[in-house]
């Protein structure tokens, strides 16, 4: 797929979340507020985490925080720290990390890939898809790169696709909870 | 004593004691086990309530952990298909779940159900808990998030349950049941206590019936044996005791009441008997004293026709001396024989008077002397009185009854004293008063009770005694009469000239 058909596919993704916020209502958002593309899918990234166990060598110790990695200058950065500010999963604070390059995405636990290119995708998940790190995009094609968590809206609503191989080969264990909701594939 | 259960209750009052026994073992147990029944069945029904809500939070609890990523993810579908799961408790009547903003994602509704009926539900349980006005719009009030509660209501409980996620409230869960288990199970723990009362009641009957004989029997036998002591009043029975308890000593103060009762009647009995003998002896001995009195009476009687007999005897000589002295007063010419005999005559007539008026009276011993002295002042107004004067005669009595010892000496008193002055103080005159008095005087203080003091006076307002008969210690044989006769009587006499002539005698009586 090219850059220009992934814009679009983005685009189309987005133009329906924005269509669909006045009927979404998050945890994170209690109030009846109109929430941007950028609010819901930084929601959608820390509800994933709740959903997720990392194996016990993913933590140097009980109190390190989970880090999401998220590359430089995505928009959906500002909005991610508003939502995890002070909060906690499994007791564990959340913290991000800005990835300059594929290599950077070693030590952490949660990377996002939101607008980068195919190539920088398709590299990251090489370096990362041994390590127990939970891989999550909003690209049509990220399962099928070895890519672990794809979601979409589609008639307003929540559409979810899981790699259930490549998060296996992660040794992550994603809850029965998400997974009823999801659709299950193995590439 | 007080049995005021008794007296309320006249029914038990009636019945024999083992009957008594029996309907209050009855009647406490039934009592009893009705108060437990109540009891445990207000204890099962909160107790069930609370099981029922316990339950309804865990199953309120699983619906929204299975429902945390519809929830976090707006997944209704997948929601619905998790609340359809309640199909198969046929109690819910409707399920519903509820996003962290109070919106609604899904609902579930028992087919039978009506969706008003469960609005208002909602809508009342809203209302009842945080006291507003809520009209249902698919839409939770905000105050109501995060908050566990509960309603019964209307046969139904409805309940709000929230979902919490790593401590993030993410949605509520709402589940109304129907309490027909609750009222089922009831029915059921009625049926069942009712069955079980029954047969207790039916074993407590049985057992207090063969048990209650421990009781009843020595009381039955106390109570036979108390109606024969009474029927054949035999006091020397005496009851077995058949325990240390209250009844063997219920049955120890019986045989003591009867042995008191026995020595009370064996003493009542011994003295009667002597009591019997006594009045035998006293009848015995009445009837001798009647015997005798009867025989004393006799004498009495044999002795007053004696003595009555005598008196007439008396009387009779002394009227035929005095007949004779009349006689002879007709042979007689010289005038101062004549009144000799004349004297004697009326002498011995005043001794036949108190002769003839004590064997006419019924009292020998005693002469109505007022009686008397008019007899005797009649007879010498006759014999020496002459006509042509109005010699008046004045007695002033008082009443005394005399013996004969006082009586014949104050007779021939007046006889000698009252002839005199007839004969000789009005000589000159054509009129004058005789006056005769017997007057009682008190005694001083110190004086024996039993003695009577009278004075006796005889006066006359005549001439009065020549000069020289002045003294009471003269010849004349009438004064030495009347002086020997104030001795017989033991008293004195006193003279007193002065318009007439009084004579006083004092006298006593004992």
């Amino acid at each position: 797929m090219s850059s220009g058909a992934n814009d679009e596919c983005m685009m189309k993704h987005a133009l329906c979340i924005l269509l669909c916020l006045s009927f979404f209502v998050f945890s994170l958002a209690p109030q009846a507020e109109t929430l941007t593309e950028y609010q819901v899918r930084a929601a959608y990234l820390y509800n994933f985490l709740k959903f997720v166990k990392w194996p016990g060598h993913a933590f140097e110790n009980d109190h390190q925080p989970i880090t999401i990695g998220i590359f430089h200058f995505s928009p959906v950065e500002q909005d991610l720290r508003n939502i995890i500010r002070n909060r906690t999963i499994d007791s564990r604070s959340i913290t991000i990390k800005i990835l300059e390059q594929p290599e950077d995405a070693q030590d952490c636990h949660v990377v996002y890939f939101g607008d980068i290119e195919r190539r920088h995708q398709i590299a990251t998940i090489g370096i990362v898809q041994k390590n127990p790190i939970l891989t999550i995009s909003d690209a049509g094609y990220f399962c099928r790169i070895g890519g672990m968590i794809y979601f979409y809206i589609e008639d307003n609503r929540l559409r979810l696709v899981i790699n259930r191989k490549a998060v296996d080969n992660a040794q992550l264990e994603i809850s029965a909870r998400l997974l009823r909701v999801a659709q299950i594939v193995d590439e | 004593m007080k049995m005021g259960i008794f007296n309320k209750m006249p029914g038990l009052s009636n019945i024999s004691f083992k009957r008594k026994l029996i309907s209050l073992v009855l009647m406490v147990s039934g009592l009893s086990l009705l108060m437990a029944f109540v009891a445990f069945l207000t204890y099962d029904r909160i107790h069930y309530r609370r099981q029922l809500v316990r339950d309804l939070e865990i199953l309120a609890e699983m619906i929204g952990s299975n429902c945390t990523a519809s929830l976090l993810f707006n997944i209704p579908s997948d929601a619905e298909e998790i609340v359809s799961a309640l199909k198969a408790h046929p109690s819910i009547r409707s399920g519903k779940i509820y996003t962290a903003d109070g919106s609604q994602l899904t609902s579930y509704r028992r087919s039978d159900v009506d969706s008003l009926q469960s609005k208002q539900m909602i809508q009342k349980t809203v209302e009842h808990y945080l006291n507003i006005t809520y009209i249902e719009s698919n839409r939770l009030p905000h105050t109501l998030l995060s908050r566990k509660y509960h309603l019964f209501l209307e046969n139904r409980l409805a309940l709000f349950h929230p979902v919490v996620l790593d401590n993030e409230l993410i949605g509520m869960v709402y589940l109304e049941t129907d309490l027909t288990a609750i009222e089922e199970r009831f029915q059921n723990s009625i049926t069942a206590m009712a069955a079980v009362m029954l047969i207790s009641f039916l074993v407590i009957y049985l057992l207090t019936a063969k048990l209650q004989y421990f009781i009843t029997k020595p009381i039955s036998y106390l109570s036979l044996l108390a109606k024969r002591v009474s029927t054949e009043r035999d006091y020397s029975i005496r009851a077995d005791k058949f325990s240390k308890d209250e009844i063997g000593l219920l049955i120890e103060s019986f045989n003591d009441m009867l042995s008191q009762i026995e020595y009370r009647d064996n003493t009542i009995q011994e003295t009667s008997v002597q009591l019997e003998k006594q009045t035998e002896k006293l009848k015995n001995e009445l009837k001798k004293r009647r015997k005798v009195e009867k025989e004393i009476k006799r004498s009495l009687d044999e002795k007053n026709i004696l003595l009555q007999e005598i008196h007439h005897r008396v009387k009779n000589n002394l009227q035929i001396i005095s007949s004779l002295l009349k006689l002879q007063l007709r042979h007689i010419d010289d005038p101062d024989t004549m009144t000799l005999f004349q004297d004697c005559h009326n002498r011995v007539h005043t001794m036949a008077l108190i002769h003839e008026q004590l064997y006419r009276s019924e009292d020998f011993s005693n002469i109505d002397f007022q009686e008397y002295v008019l007899s005797l002042t009649k007879h010498l107004f006759y014999i020496y009185n002459n006509p042509t004067k109005k010699i008046k005669l004045e007695i002033e009595m008082e009443k005394a009854h005399l013996d004969l010892n006082t009586a014949i000496p104050c007779g021939l008193l007046i006889t000698e004293l009252v002839s005199n002055s007839l004969k000789y103080a009005f000589i000159d005159r054509d009129q004058g008063k005789i006056k005769i008095s017997l007057a009682r005087v008190n005694g001083a203080p110190t004086e024996d009770l039993n003695k009577k003091k009278y004075i006796f006076t005889i006066q006359d307002d005549g001439v009065g005694l020549p000069s020289d008969i002045e003294s009471l210690s003269t010849e004349s044989l009438g004064l030495k009469l009347v002086n020997a006769l104030v001795r017989q009587l033991r008293g004195e006499i006193s003279v007193e000239i002065n318009g007439g002539t009084i004579f006083t005698i004092e006298f006593i009586i004992e």
